[in-house]
């Protein structure tokens, strides 16, 4: 049977309107009374290159900049500290979480009132104009894989890339996916994100900004570079819709449906001392053990649909 | 680990409806690219497409995508043998549903509505063209097409870009391999082919110029850019332990799928194709074979100048040698079809692996020393059981595939 290998979180980090935190999601009162955008966000303060900024939409700001957050502790700010700590950028990748992103953005609405709104408009003029009147880049702004491309670009990660965008189920699937591609032994590091804004959204869905990143990293790569271990994350079989459906993080989908699975992990991870920190549907979240008793994973057996557990030590 | 077998498919594309309309078409090598039909394009840039020929279909913005992929949907479960009234808790979902667009007349026409005010945080707009879009989320698609293929089982939708349907049967192969699923629907669709999309690629300068048949030149020195296409195909994945106990014959296997980045820039990619070789040695690997063991490369193949480089590079470097390996490109038969491209380019291939012979290249006239592949430009009898086919997107997105005959 295939060993999997033990998967740790090394580091954290996340953007909230003032006077929430991840582990106030559950409790609704707590959301009612915070605010629904980061005004105080300053995206060059998270991304030096104000090239590298202008090709960015909100919603990208504020996904790096939580990443920014997470591989900080983590000590991988830079593609260079990557190699560093000894991991091969090929063996380092991405999940990222993401609402489908509007392109009714200021951009789009000024080039249509310049060819005039209502019976005045003209699609065939609309059509001349746009190549002076649209921005040469838009497209790139309106995927929702450019997330992992910056992050890529800033962090050097090569390695497996996958973007969700599944609505309130993508961010617990990114992490998941993530843990699964480490457990497995196709990537050592993976870096975790998700980002809501209402900026890029066409409707009242997301109603409040967020950002989430994890750093995940095979246990045995973590400890060799003496990172700190946050806790273990266990993947076990993906639950169905329905199930997911009903799990806790229901305040914050409909608040910032991209961000809530992860969010609800950054919860967990705050309940120091815990000696189980808890379960989320399709990923059990426990206390890292000292280094001596670390073992691999076995592979989870099908017929009982359980989460890898280690084997005795 | 469970090996998944390919149960069933289909596919809409410019090529025709149907798997019997994309065996004809590859074996005649025709091409689906033409002028563009569903708006005028007079006073547009961009005039040719490959589009789907059906009157019927409504607008991109009002759900084209789904009306394609429910024809693909149905095609696919009747060759699986599947009912769809059947719903399965076994039974999973992994999609790739293609960028959302608005309809610029209907925008024009909300701007100058009474209800709309931009002043607002957030801003309002009339409540019919905010229902028109949240019902084309891909998330309401998705809960739409786990109903309608009985899927009770996870749901995933993937969006890489160009990569998506790569993707999409990437992670379907994933949740049969961990036994989280029997049978997952692996669905792609998209419909760029509306004004809005093609005036956006356009400004990116990667689209090609000249006569629709002639337009699109994958790895011909003479290659201009690529031509956005429509399309969606749906393949049926299953346990083989699964298929054999329902009796179900096998299209092909899916035994291998490798994902990397490029970590080079967000719209040129790696000038040695780093992530495509990547991609393509982890989809290797996955497939537990050799470079010499595959018999045929349904190349990414858009007809752009560095991307077809890049790529040609990327198969040099994995394969050791170059033009060891007949490489064609389907996108000049069918255009870009963008989210749906990988998706319909696994149909193509197994198609071709089903056949026993290998798809043509449309307009490879001359051979460009920078990519110095073995290119099929006619379709040619060969003997191969197993099958590459590659999907990278922008942002430096690669995703590559090992597609077999069935054991």
């Amino acid at each position: 049977m295939p060993e999997l290998r033990s998967v740790v979180v090394t580091g954290r980090g996340w953007l909230l309107p003032p006077g929430m935190t991840p582990a106030g999601f559950e409790d609704d009162r707590s959301s009612r009374a915070a605010g629904w955008r980061l005004d105080s966000f300053d995206a060059a303060s998270y991304v030096g290159d104000p090239k590298v900024l202008r090709a960015m939409n909100r919603v990208f700001q504020i996904a790096a900049a939580a990443a920014v957050l997470a591989m900080r502790p983590a000590g991988l700010v830079s593609p260079s500290d990557l190699e560093r700590a000894g991991h091969e950028p090929a063996r380092c990748g991405i999940a990222v979480a993401m609402t489908e992103i509007s392109p009714v953005d200021a951009n789009l609405i000024d080039a249509v009132v310049g060819i005039g709104t209502g019976d005045q408009f003209d699609l065939g003029a609309f059509g001349e104009a746009a190549r002076h009147s649209l921005h040469p880049f838009r497209r790139l702004m309106l995927l929702a894989n450019m997330a992992a491309a910056h992050s890529s670009l800033l962090f050097g990660l090569q390695g497996p890339s996958f973007t969700f965008n599944s609505g309130a189920h993508s961010s617990l699937q990114a992490i998941r996916e993530a843990c699964w591609t480490i457990a497995s032994g196709r990537a050592d590091l993976m870096l975790c994100e998700a980002a809501d804004s209402p900026e890029n959204a066409l409707h009242c869905q997301p109603v409040t900004e967020a950002a989430a990143a994890l750093v995940l990293e095979a246990e045995e790569s973590a400890r060799r570079r003496g990172a700190t271990l946050l806790a273990c994350l266990q993947p076990g079989p993906e639950p169905s819709a329905p199930a997911l459906d009903a799990a806790p993080a229901q305040l914050w989908r409909r608040h910032a449906p991209a961000t809530a699975g992860l969010l609800a992990v950054l919860a967990r991870l705050s309940q120091t001392g815990a000696a189980r920190l808890g379960e989320l549907p399709g990923l059990e979240i426990v206390p890292c053990r000292p280094a001596a008793d670390a073992a691999p994973l076995h592979e989870p057996s099908r017929a009982s649909g359980a989460a890898p557990r280690k084997s005795a030590p | 680990m469970n090996s998944v077998w390919i149960t069933g498919m289909g596919v809409i594309s410019p090529l025709g409806a149907g798997l019997e309309a994309h065996r004809i078409a590859l074996r005649e090598a025709s091409c689906g690219i033409r002028y563009i039909r569903q708006f005028p394009t007079e006073r547009f840039p961009v005039r040719i497409a490959g589009e789907v020929c059906d009157p019927t279909l409504p607008h991109a913005a009002a759900g084209r995508a789904s009306v394609l992929l429910e024809r693909a949907l149905q095609e696919a479960f009747a060759d699986a043998g599947l009912s769809l009234s059947e719903p399965s808790p076994r039974r999973a979902l992994s999609c790739a549903l293609g960028k959302q667009t608005v309809r610029l007349e209907t925008l024009a026409a909300a701007l100058a509505a009474p209800e709309t005010d931009l002043a607002q945080e957030p801003p309002r707009w009339p409540p019919t063209f905010v229902r028109d879009w949240e019902e084309r989320e891909p998330a309401r698609q998705l809960d739409h097409l786990a109903g309608y293929a009985g899927a009770l089982g996870p749901a995933y939708c993937c969006y890489t870009a160009c990569a998506s349907g790569n993707d999409a049967l990437g992670m379907g192969k994933r949740l049969i391999e961990r036994g989280e699923a029997d049978m997952v629907v692996a669905a792609a669709a998209d419909c760029q082919v509306n004004p809005l999309s093609l005036l956006e690629f356009d400004l990116l300068d990667a689209l090609a110029q000249g006569e629709p048949e002639h337009a699109c030149r994958p790895f011909d020195r003479e290659r201009t850019g690529f031509v956005v296409g429509e399309g969606a195909a749906v393949l049926v994945l299953e346990a083989a332990e699964h298929a054999r106990r329902r009796r179900a014959r096998a299209r092909g296997r899916l035994t291998g799928y490798g994902s990397a980045l490029d970590c080079f820039g967000l719209t040129k990619c790696h000038p040695q194709g780093r992530g495509a070789a990547l991609a393509m040695a982890a989809a290797l690997a996955d497939a537990r074979r050799r470079p010499e063991e595959i018999g045929y490369i349904n190349a990414h193949g858009t007809g752009t100048i560095l991307n077809d480089r890049a790529e040609s590079a990327a198969i040099t470097r994995v394969w050791g040698t170059a033009g060891s390996v007949p490489v064609s490109s389907t996108k000049s038969m069918t255009g870009h079809l963008i989210a749906a491209a990988a998706a319909v380019e696994a149909v193509l291939t197994l198609l071709a692996l089903d056949e026993q012979f290998l798809p043509a290249t449309l307009n490879y006239s001359t051979p460009d020393p920078e990519c110095p592949l073995a290119v099929v430009a006619q379709p040619r009898a060969a003997r191969f059981q197993a099958a590459m086919s590659n999907g990278f997107g922008f942002g430096g997105q690669n995703s590559a595939l090992i597609l077999e005959a069935p054991e």
